[in-house]
C-alpha cells in the first residue's frame, strides 16, 4: 500500500489571491517548458485553476513569463 | 457608469525620461480628468521582457489603476495602439485587491538605474524549480509567495 499525501489547492490553503503579475507564482506552475501545469499535478482546485490558466495567459502577454524556453526561440 | 480597471502599459526602454512622461501623460488624459484621485501610478522601470518583443529585450512597466467610463477606454486604447512606443497594453476590468510589487521593484527610479536587476532574477528562475515544486511541496512551500504578496 503506498500512502500519498493528499494534494490541497495552493490558493484555498493560504488564501493566496491569483495577480497575473506574480511572476513567481505564475512560474511555480509552469514547467520549464512553460506549460500550464495540470490539476493533477499541482492539485489546484478547479475553480482556481481556471483563474491560474488565465493569470498564466496574461503573465505571457505581458513577457513576465516565457511562451517557450529561450533554447527554443 | 464608472468602473475600476487596470492596466499595464510596456514602453520601450530606449525612450528619453522627457518623452516618456509626456506619452504617459497623454494616455492618462485620455482615461481620467486631470486631478481625478481614482488612479494611481505605479512604476515597475525596466525589466527584462521573459522574450523580445519586436527586437527589443527591455521594456518599461508601468500599471495603471483608475475609474473610468467605458467610453473613455476604446479612445485610451486607439491611442495606445498607436504609438509605436507602446510596446503591450493589456487593461483588465475590476482588478483585485492585492498589489504585487515585484522583487525587483524599482518605484523611485522608473528607468534610470533599473535595468541590471530585473534581468539578473526574472530569466534563471523559472526553468529550474518549477517543475518539482508545486507536487510535492504543496502544503510546506505555499507560505513564501503568500508573504510576498502582502509585502
Amino acid at each position: 500500500m503506498v500512502y500519498r499525501r493528499k494534494k490541497t489547492c495552493h490558493f484555498c490553503e493560504n488564501k493566496v489571491v491569483i495577480d497575473y503579475k506574480d511572476q513567481h507564482m505564475l512560474d511555480r506552475f509552469t514547467n520549464d517548458r512553460g506549460k500550464i501545469l495540470p490539476r493533477r499535478v499541482t492539485g489546484t482546485c478547479a475553480r482556481h485553476q481556471r483563474r491560474l490558466a488565465t493569470a498564466i495567459k496574461r503573465g505571457r502577454f505581458l513577457a513576465l513569463i516565457p511562451y517557450l524556453p529561450d533554447h527554443a526561440l | 457608469m464608472a468602473r475600476s480597471y487596470e492596466t499595464v502599459l510596456i514602453f520601450d526602454s530606449t525612450l528619453d525620461e522627457s518623452v516618456f512622461e509626456q506619452k504617459l501623460g497623454r494616455l492618462k488624459g485620455a482615461l481620467v480628468d486631470d486631478g481625478d484621485e481614482s488612479m494611481t501610478v505605479t512604476q515597475w522601470g525596466t525589466r527584462k521582457l521573459a522574450y523580445p518583443i519586436g527586437k527589443k529585450e527591455q521594456g518599461t512597466y508601468v500599471i495603471l489603476r483608475y475609474d473610468t467610463e467605458p467610453d473613455r477606454l476604446v479612445e485610451f486604447e486607439r491611442l495606445a495602439k498607436l504609438d509605436e512606443q507602446v510596446m503591450r497594453q493589456l487593461t483588465i476590468v475590476d482588478p483585485i485587491e492585492s498589489t504585487i510589487v515585484p522583487a525587483t521593484t524599482s518605484t523611485d527610479e522608473p528607468a534610470a538605474t533599473s535595468t541590471d536587476e530585473p534581468a539578473t532574477t526574472s530569466t534563471d528562475e523559472p526553468a529550474a524549480t518549477s517543475t518539482d515544486e508545486p507536487a510535492t511541496t504543496s502544503t510546506d512551500e505555499p507560505a513564501e509567495p503568500g508573504v510576498e504578496v502582502q509585502e
